[in-house]
């Protein structure tokens, strides 16, 4: 096998291609929009750079909590649910995620955001009209449960080529019922009203 | 995989806050070059531009403030299923906002002991109790390099309960000298200016 071959193989290539352009469509989606050495842009900057890193390690949390979901239910019902098992069928499906992410990352670069003005960034409506002028948040935005749906089957389909496609497909189910109860508890505890 | 002992703890409490520190370090720097930038690059609606805010009462905020401070404790949590990598995000998220609340105060030319006045009654108590989250986050490290070796007494060693109710009662505790004393505190201060 080649290096390329075997560097393809490897687990940890499609979330590092996955991170690689949640990384591009955020310098390139917050540099576009709060561009400018004004203090209100230097802020707007740190403030989205910070939210987004949380944003990511949130994702792969809920990824490796959806794993074990996934492979708790498949020892449940009798299957071999071995570590490397999990890791490698999370990692993979990620390609789809991937996939998703540079498409936006393409969309960014053909049709970039206008930057706001100093002035627009005291007004709350000025960004939403920015996000929905710009076709890469908008399409981002349409595509968010095709990307999602990629994601479950690519992960139901690699789990049936090692457990029966009946187990995986229910382990899966059980890994987004999961997910979605403690998504839930959290947004419940952190409420949507602000100071 | 061993059980976590008290080296662990100890040393998972050290890495939080030292990674809350440099977080805060690096807050109070960015807060100190925009402070630094000229002040006719403000547009003149921003300087005087005031955030509305909501009128809450004591309980109100109280409330408030201890549900969004459950949440980020619960999310400092998730670093043992991030093999930490949650942990370190908020921990230095959180770390650069109170670094730039300090920095921008202290811009603003409120004095060192105003400052300490209205951060450290509550933050030694929710600092605390969030850097405790954190040194549990922090195990999802030795968790991810020995999960072939996981067992019940590693998992059970890590105490989640006492330090879930733990968290709940510091952070009640927080709460409540922030919202019934450090915003009298504030008004006071701001009755001053």
């Amino acid at each position: 096998m080649t290096r390329v071959a075997r560097l393809a193989n490897t687990a940890i290539l499609p979330v590092a291609v996955w991170l690689a352009g949640v990384g591009l469509f955020t310098i390139l989606g917050i540099d576009g929009l709060f561009d400018g050495a004004n203090p209100v842009f230097v802020i707007a900057r740190v403030t989205a750079y910070v939210t987004a890193a949380v944003v990511v390690a949130i994702t792969m949390a809920f990824v490796v909590m959806f794993g074990l979901a996934c492979g708790a239910m498949l020892a449940w019902l009798g299957e071999s649910a071995r570590a490397e098992l999990i890791v490698d069928t999370m990692s993979r499906a990620f390609w789809f995620v991937a996939g998703y992410v540079w498409f936006g990352v393409v969309l960014l670069i053909l049709d970039p955001p206008v930057g706001l003005t100093a002035i627009e960034m005291a007004d709350p409506d000025a960004l939403e009209a920015r996000i929905t002028d710009t076709s890469a948040f908008v399409w981002m935005a349409r595509l968010r449960y095709l990307g999602l749906a990629g994601f479950l089957a690519t992960a139901v389909w690699l789990l049936a080529r090692r457990t029966k496609p009946v187990n995986a497909a229910l382990s899966v189910a059980f890994g987004v019922a999961a997910l979605a109860a403690a998504v839930t508890a959290l947004g419940l505890l952190a409420g949507s009203d602000s100071a | 995989m061993e059980p976590i002992g008290n080296d662990n703890w100890i040393g998972g409490f050290g890495w939080s806050v030292g990674v809350l520190l440099f977080g805060m370090l690096a807050g109070i720097a960015i807060a100190d070059w925009i402070s630094s930038m000229p002040a006719q690059t403000m547009p003149q609606n921003l300087t005087n531009f005031r955030a509305e805010t909501v009128e809450r009462s004591g309980w109100e905020l109280f409330w408030f403030i201890l549900r969004r401070n459950m949440t980020v404790f619960v999310m400092l949590l998730l670093g043992l299923v991030s093999a930490g990598a949650v942990t370190v995000v908020v921990l230095l998220a959180n770390g650069i906002a109170i670094g730039q609340l300090i920095g921008l105060a202290k811009g603003a030319g409120m004095s060192n002991a105003a400052v300490a006045s209205l951060i450290v009654p509550h933050g030694v108590l929710e600092l605390g109790a969030l850097c405790v989250a954190g040194a549990v986050g922090l195990q999802g490290i030795r968790l991810a390099f020995g999960v072939r070796a996981l067992g019940w007494e590693s998992l059970k060693s890590l105490r989640i309960g006492t330090v879930m109710a733990f968290g709940l009662g510091a952070l009640a505790a927080a709460a409540a000298v922030e919202a019934f004393v450090t915003v009298e505190f504030a008004d006071s201060l701001r009755r001053q200016w």
